[in-house]
C-alpha cells in the first residue's frame, strides 16, 4: 500500500500541487497531498479529522503568505510541530505518531536551519526544495522509508528486531539500555534517536563512502558496475532494519566479520591497494583502488573527508569540530588536509587548530615574480 | 540708639538688625521652587514617610501653601534651638537622619529663610512622638523691617491639641507669587532624586500593613486647591505609573487565567487568556508595569529628568514582589532574584526581533490570598515559600501573562518604528515656492566666473553619478526580491517536469521534456550568483572575509558560465589565512563579479584560441591582494588610471533598440563602485602588468585583519 504524505505551503495551490507531483512520480510506493496552510485552529483540527488518511507531514518552513482565503498563518512551523507531537503523547485526538518533515526554498537553508537548534527535535528530516530534483529518487526513499519505519517502531520495540540483526553483541550495550529504559517512549522520540543517533552517523553502522574508503576502493570518480557486484556479495554486511531504504548503511562489526572470514587477515592492517587486489582476485572482479595524492603518508584508509568523501588514512586525516552532544558510539570526523588549509577554522577541531597553522606557514609558498 | 549713651564696658557686641532675614532670604533662597523642594527636604531629613503639599487659591498671589509631614517633628527645645537659632549647628551635629539614617537632604539652615521667601507669613504646627501636645509657632516676616533689633522680635508659641501622633505641618500664607500647575512639578522633579517607592500591593494598603521592605520609602504628594477642590498635580505613582510604556493585570479565578494589558502608549487595551494548568492555585492577582529602557519611545511623553528618575529606581526598585495575605515574602522580587523565571526567557517577535524582558523592565507585584496557609507554605528559615507545584504555577502563570502582554506590546511598537521610519522616508521636503530642479539651481549659480563654474561643473556631474547609483540601487534592491520569489517556483517547475517525464508519452515528448529540463538546470544557475549576494545582505555585520572562501565561492558560482563561455579560470594563492579588515560579505561578490564580466567582455573582443583568466591571492606588508587578469583585448596605458572614473566606458554605447539590459550593464559604474568600495576600507585599485599570457590584471590591496580583531571574531 502507498504511503501518503500531507504537504502544507503558502505558495499557491498551483505551484505546490506540481511540486507534490514530482515527488508522486512512483505513485504505488509514495503519494504526496499538497494543501495550502490554514490558521492555527483549523490547521490542527484539519490534521486531526485526515490523520487516517496520511502517514506523514511535510511542512514548508515560511508560512509568510495569505493562503486562498486569505488567512495569514498566525504561527510558526514550530509551533505546529510542538503542537501536534504534544497532541500525539496524549493520544487522545491524535491516535498515532507520523514523520513530520520541514521543507524550504530558502538559498542554503540547511546552513541556516543548523543555527536554530531549538527546532532541531522537531523534524524528521529537514530538506531544501531542490533536492525534491536533484535527489529524486532519495528523497522519495526517505520520504516513504520514514512512514514505514514509524509504523514498525509503532508495533516493535525489542530493538535487535528493529535493527534485524540476531548478533546482538553487533548493537553497543548502551543503545541497548536505552531500548530498554524507553519502551514507553513514544515513537518519534524512538525514531529520533535511531535515526540521528544510530544509523546517520558512523558508528556501529557506515555509509557507502566509509565502506569504499576502508576497502581501498575509488568510488569518487565513478561508480562502476562491479562495486554494484560487490556490493551485492556483501549483501550479508548490509543493513536492513528500519529506515534502511531511505539511508543506506552497513554492519561495520559484520564487515569485519565477513573479511577475517574471507581473506583471514583483518581489514585494517592491510593498505588500500593489497585490500583492492585480494577482492579483485577472490571475486573476480576490477575495482579500482582510490590513488593516493602527494599529500598522503600512505593509502590505510579508514576514515573519509567530511567534504569530499575521498579516502583518508588517520595520519593524513584533520579532526573536524564534533557536537558534544554526540552519542559515545559514533565516531569523530576528519576533514583531508586540503580541504582543511582552505576551511573556516571554526570547523576544526581545536586540537588541530596549532598544527594546521604550522601546515598553513609551511605550505605557503613565496611568489616569484 | 543714642550717640551719646553708648557703653563700651566689657567690649562691644554685634548686633544684627532684623532685615537681616528678609536679605538673606532673598540671597540664600533664589526662587520659589527652590525654596519650597528645600522645605520638602527638611521633611526627607526628619524622617518623613510622606510629604504633602497643598497649594490653596494659589492662582493669584496671596494663595496658601500648606506643607504637612509625618517626621520625626520639634520639640520645644528642637524648636528654639533648631529652627529658631540662625545658622544652627544640628546639621553638623547630625549628619545623618536619626532613624532612617538618610544623608542630610537639605542646605544648612535654609528652611526658615525658605518659608520667609516664599509667604509672608509662617505658622508651624509640630509634634513629636514624646510631647502630649503639639507647639504652634506664628511667625510675621513682615515685623522683620530694617531698623530693629532682631532679638526683639517675639513671635507667640502655644500648645495644642492635633490628631496625628508626630509630624509637622507648616502653613505659608501670603504667598509672594502666584503657583500654576507647571510650576508646582517643577517642585516636584526637584525633590525626584528623594524619592523612594514603595509598591506596597493593594491588600496590604487595605490591611494598613506597612510591609517589610517600605520603611525607608519617602513619598511626595502635590496638591492644589482652588475653589474647594483639590486634585494631585505630582506623585510618586503618576510617575512610575503612569508613564509605563504598558501596564498588565492578571487574575486567575477557577484555575482559568486572564490579563489585561493596557498601554496609552500604544494604544492597546487587550484581554489575553492565559493558557496553563494552574489547578493549584486559587486566587492570585497581579499588576506590573513595563518600562523599556531607551528615552526614544518617551520622547514627548515624559520629560528626561523623569525618565532618568525611573531608570535609577529600577536599579534597586525594579523586580516583581510577591504579597502573601498582604505580607511580602522575601527574597521574591528583591535584585537579583528571578523567581518568575524571567531572565531565562528569551523573547522574540515573530520576524525575529529583540523584546526587552528582563526582571529590570518590571515594577510590580503578586499577590496570593491564602488565608488557611494550604497552598503555599513558607521555608522554615522564613526566607521564601517551599517551590511546590502550587509555587510553579503559580511563577509558570505571571512568566506566561507577562510574556503575551510584552509581546504585545513589542508588536505595537515595532510597527510603530516601522511607520516611523517609512514616514521619514517618505517625508521629502516639498519646497513649494521654488520648482527648479538641483540641477537647475546648480546651473543657475554659474556666472563669470571660470573657476568657480568649474567647481559647479563637477558638482553637477558628481549628482548626475549619485542619481544613477541611485537608480542601480532601486533595481538591486527589486532584483532581490525577485529573486527569492523565483526561488520559490524553481521546486514547482521540477515537480512538472519530473512527473510528466514519468508519463506515458511519445518518444519525442519526452526527449523534448528531458531538454526542457536541462534548459531549466541552466536558468536555475544563473540565481545563484543572486541567491549569495542576496542572502549575505541579510548579515548587515561586517567581518573579517578570507579572500581564499571569498574566491572559491565565486568559482562555484560561475562554474556553469565558465564552461558555457569556455574560459578556463585559474587561482594561486600565497598562503592560508588571508583575512581582509571587517568587509561586509556581499561588496566582494559584487567586486569580483564586476572584474569578471568586464574580463568575459574583453574576451569576447579579444576572440583568443582560448580564453584565460587568472586570479592570485596573498598577503604581503599587512595587506591581503588580489590580482585578477585576463587575456582579453587589454587596456590602453593612456586609460590606465580612467578606467575608475564614472561613466568611462569602452563598452560601444548601446544602440536604440538594444536591450534595456544591455543600457544598463555598460553604464561605465562598474569599476567606479568597485575602486568606491576598496577606498572605503582603505585599500587601493590599480591596473597593473600582467603575467605574462595576460593582457590586462587588476590588483586589489586591502588591509589586513589584525590579530586582535581576528581574535574578537573568533578566528
Amino acid at each position: 500500500m502507498a504511503i501518503n504524505y500531507y504537504y502544507f505551503d503558502d505558495d499557491p495551490k498551483p505551484t505546490i500541487s506540481e511540486t507534490a507531483k514530482g515527488l508522486s512520480i512512483f505513485e504505488d510506493r509514495l503519494k504526496v497531498n499538497a494543501f495550502q496552510h490554514e490558521k492555527w485552529d483549523d490547521q490542527v483540527s484539519f490534521i486531526i479529522e485526515q490523520q487516517d488518511s496520511f502517514d506523514g507531514l511535510i511542512l514548508d518552513w515560511s508560512l509568510n503568505n495569505k493562503n486562498q482565503k486569505g488567512d495569514i498563518a498566525n504561527y510558526n512551523v514550530e509551533a505546529l510541530a510542538q503542537q501536534l507531537r504534544r497532541l500525539i503523547i496524549e493520544n487522545d485526538r491524535l491516535k498515532k505518531d507520523f514523520p513530520i518533515v520541514l521543507c524550504s526554498a530558502n538559498y542554503r537553508f540547511n546552513e541556516v536551519f543548523c543555527k536554530e537548534v531549538t527546532g532541531h527535535d522537531l523534524f524528521d528530516a529537514i530538506y531544501e526544495k531542490d533536492q525534491f530534483d536533484s535527489e529524486q529518487s532519495v528523497v522519495i526513499n526517505q520520504l516513504e522509508d520514514l512512514a514505514n519505519g514509524y509504523k514498525i517502531i509503532s508495533l516493535e520495540k525489542a530493538i535487535e528486531r528493529l535493527l534485524n540483526t540476531t548478533a546482538k553483541e553487533d548493537i553497543d550495550y548502551r543503545i541497548i539500555d536505552f531500548f530498554e529504559n524507553n519502551k514507553e517512549a513514544p515513537t518519534h522520540e524512538l525514531a529520533r534517536f535511531l535515526l540521528n543517533s544510530v544509523i546517520k552517523p558512523t558508528g556501529i553502522l557506515i555509509d557507502e563512502y566509509l565502506l569504499a574508503s576502508r576497502l581501498g576502493i575509488d568510488i569518487i570518480s565513478g561508480r562502476n558496475k562491479d562495486w554494484t557486484s560487490l556490493l551485492e556479495i556483501i549483501d550479508s554486511t548490509k543493513y536492513s532494519g528500519v529506515f534502511s531504504k531511505g539511508w543506506n548503511r552497513w554492519w561495520m562489526s559484520k564487515l569485519d566479520v565477513f573479511w577475517e572470514k574471507t581473506f583471514e587477515k583483518s581489514l585494517g592492517s592491510l593498505n588500500g591497494n593489497e585490500r583492492v587486489m585480494l577482492l579483485n582476485e577472490r571475486f573476480n572482479l576490477n575495482l579500482d583502488s582510490y590513488k593516493v595524492s602527494k599529500d598522503d603518508k600512505n593509502s590505510f584508509f579508514w576514515v573519509k573527508c567530511k567534504k569530499t568523501n575521498r579516502p583518508l588514512a588517520l595520519e593524513d586525516a584533520v579532526l573536524a569540530s564534533s557536537d558534544y552532544l554526540q552519542a559515545p558510539w559514533v565516531e569523530d570526523e576528519y576533514y583531508s588536509l586540503n580541504v582543511a588549509l582552505r576551511e573556516d577554522i571554526s570547523k576544526i577541531h581545536p586540537i588541530e587548530k596549532d598544527r594546521i597553522k604550522k601546515i598553513k606557514a609551511n605550505y605557503t609558498s613565496t611568489r616569484i615574480k | 540708639m543714642d550717640e551719646k549713651n553708648l557703653d563700651i564696658t566689657g567690649g562691644v557686641r554685634f548686633s544684627v538688625d532684623a532685615g537681616i532675614i528678609n536679605r538673606l532670604g532673598k540671597e540664600l533662597v533664589g526662587r520659589a521652587e527652590t525654596a519650597v523642594s528645600e522645605l520638602v527636604k527638611n521633611s526627607y531629613d526628619a524622617d518623613a514617610n510622606n510629604v504633602i503639599l497643598n497649594f490653596i487659591n494659589t492662582d493669584k498671589e496671596g494663595g496658601t501653601l500648606i506643607i504637612t509631614d509625618d517626621g520625626l517633628g520639634m520639640n520645644l527645645f528642637e524648636l528654639i534651638n533648631g529652627f529658631m537659632r540662625l545658622s544652627s549647628s544640628d546639621k553638623i551635629h547630625n549628619p545623618v537622619s536619626p532613624i532612617y539614617k538618610r544623608q542630610r537632604a537639605g542646605k544648612k539652615g535654609i528652611g526658615r529663610f525658605a518659608t520667609q521667601r516664599l509667604g509672608d507669613r509662617l505658622t508651624i504646627i509640630s509634634k513629636t512622638k514624646d510631647s502630649p501636645k503639639a507647639l504652634k509657632l506664628d511667625v510675621e516676616w513682615d515685623k522683620y523691617k530694617t531698623d530693629v533689633e532682631l532679638d526683639s522680635i517675639y513671635n507667640p508659641v502655644i500648645e495644642i491639641d492635633v490628631d496625628f501622633i508626630n509630624g509637622t505641618k507648616l502653613f505659608i500664607d501670603g504667598l509672594r507669587e502666584p503657583w500654576s500647575e507647571p510650576q508646582i512639578k517643577r517642585v516636584f522633579r526637584y525633590v525626584l532624586d528623594l524619592l523612594q517607592p514603595d509598591f506596597l500591593s493593594n491588600q496590604s494598603v487595605q490591611l494598613n500593613i506597612a510591609s517589610k521592605d517600605s520603611i525607608g520609602y519617602f513619598n511626595v504628594n502635590c496638591l492644589k486647591s482652588s475653589n474647594g477642590e483639590t486634585h494631585a498635580i505630582a506623585n510618586l505613582d503618576r510617575l512610575v505609573f503612569d508613564h509605563a510604556i504598558g501596564v498588565i493585570e492578571g487574575y486567575l479565578i477557577d484555575g482559568k487565567g486572564l490579563c489585561e494589558v493596557v498601554s496609552e502608549r500604544f494604544n492597546i487595551n487587550d484581554s489575553i487568556i492565559v493558557d496553563g494548568d494552574f489547578s493549584f492555585l486559587k486566587d492570585v492577582h497581579f499588576k506590573v508595569y513595563y518600562f523599556i529602557y531607551n528615552y526614544d519611545w518617551y520622547e514627548g511623553f515624559l520629560p528626561k529628568m523623569e525618565y532618568n528618575r525611573i531608570e535609577s529606581l529600577s536599579n534597586e526598585h525594579s523586580g516583581i514582589k510577591l504579597y502573601r495575605n498582604g505580607f511580602r515574602v522575601l527574597p521574591y522580587g528583591e535584585v537579583g532574584n528571578d523567581w518568575v523565571n524571567i531572565e531565562k526567557t528569551s523573547l522574540k517577535t515573530s520576524d525575529n526581533a529583540y523584546v526587552p524582558f528582563s526582571n529590570i523592565n518590571f515594577f510590580g507585584f503578586v499577590e496570593i490570598v491564602d488565608k488557611s496557609g494550604e497552598v503555599f507554605e513558607e521555608t522554615s528559615s522564613r526566607e521564601g515559600l517551599i517551590e511546590n507545584v502550587a509555587f510553579r504555577q503559580l511563577s509558570l502563570f505571571v512568566n506566561n501573562a507577562l510574556r503575551q502582554a510584552t509581546l504585545r506590546i513589542n508588536s505595537s511598537r515595532f510597527s510603530e518604528k516601522q511607520k516611523k521610519k517609512e514616514g521619514e522616508d517618505s517625508r521629502k521636503k516639498f519646497n513649494k515656492n521654488d520648482t527648479r530642479t538641483t540641477k537647475q539651481k546648480l546651473e543657475d549659480l554659474k556666472g563669470t566666473d571660470e573657476e568657480k563654474n568649474s567647481i559647479i561643473d563637477d558638482a553637477i556631474y558628481q549628482l548626475e553619478e549619485s542619481e544613477m547609483l541611485r537608480v542601480l540601487a532601486g533595481i538591486g534592491l527589486n532584483i532581490a526580491e525577485f529573486t527569492h520569489e523565483i526561488r520559490q517556483f524553481i521546486p514547482s517547475f521540477n515537480g512538472s517536469i519530473n512527473f510528466l517525464i514519468h508519463q506515458d508519452i511519445s518518444k519525442q515528448a519526452k526527449e523534448s521534456l528531458l531538454n526542457l529540463k536541462e534548459n531549466f538546470n541552466r536558468f536555475k544557475t544563473y540565481t545563484s550568483y543572486l541567491d549569495h549576494t542576496i542572502s549575505q545582505n541579510v548579515n548587515r555585520d561586517k567581518q573579517p572575509l578570507n579572500i581564499l572562501k571569498l574566491v572559491d565561492e565565486f568559482k562555484e558560482i560561475i562554474k556553469y558560465e565558465l564552461t558555457g563561455s569556455s574560459i578556463n579560470l585559474i587561482e594561486e594563492h600565497y598562503g592560508y589565512d588571508l583575512f581582509t579588515c571587517p568587509m561586509h560579505p556581499s561588496e566582494w561578490a559584487s567586486i569580483l563579479y564586476n572584474l569578471y564580466t568586464n574580463s568575459k567582455k574583453a574576451i569576447n573582443r579579444a576572440q583568443p584560441n582560448e580564453g584565460k583568466i587568472k586570479i592570485v591571492c596573498g598577503k604581503e606588508k599587512g595587506k591581503v591582494y588580489l590580482e585578477f587578469m585576463d587575456n582579453g583585448d587589454g587596456i590602453p596605458s593612456k586609460y590606465r588610471d580612467r578606467v575608475f572614473d564614472a561613466f568611462f566606458t569602452t563598452s560601444t554605447p548601446a544602440s536604440f533598440d538594444a536591450s534595456k539590459n544591455e543600457s544598463v550593464t555598460g553604464t561605465g559604474l562598474g569599476l567606479k563602485i568597485v575602486k568606491d568600495i576598496i577606498i572605503a576600507y582603505n585599500g587601493i585599485i590599480e591596473v597593473i602588468e600582467p603575467e605574462v599570457d595576460y593582457k590586462t590584471c587588476f590588483k586589489i590591496e586591502i588591509p589586513e585583519a589584525s590579530t586582535q580583531i581576528l581574535e574578537q571574531y573568533g578566528y
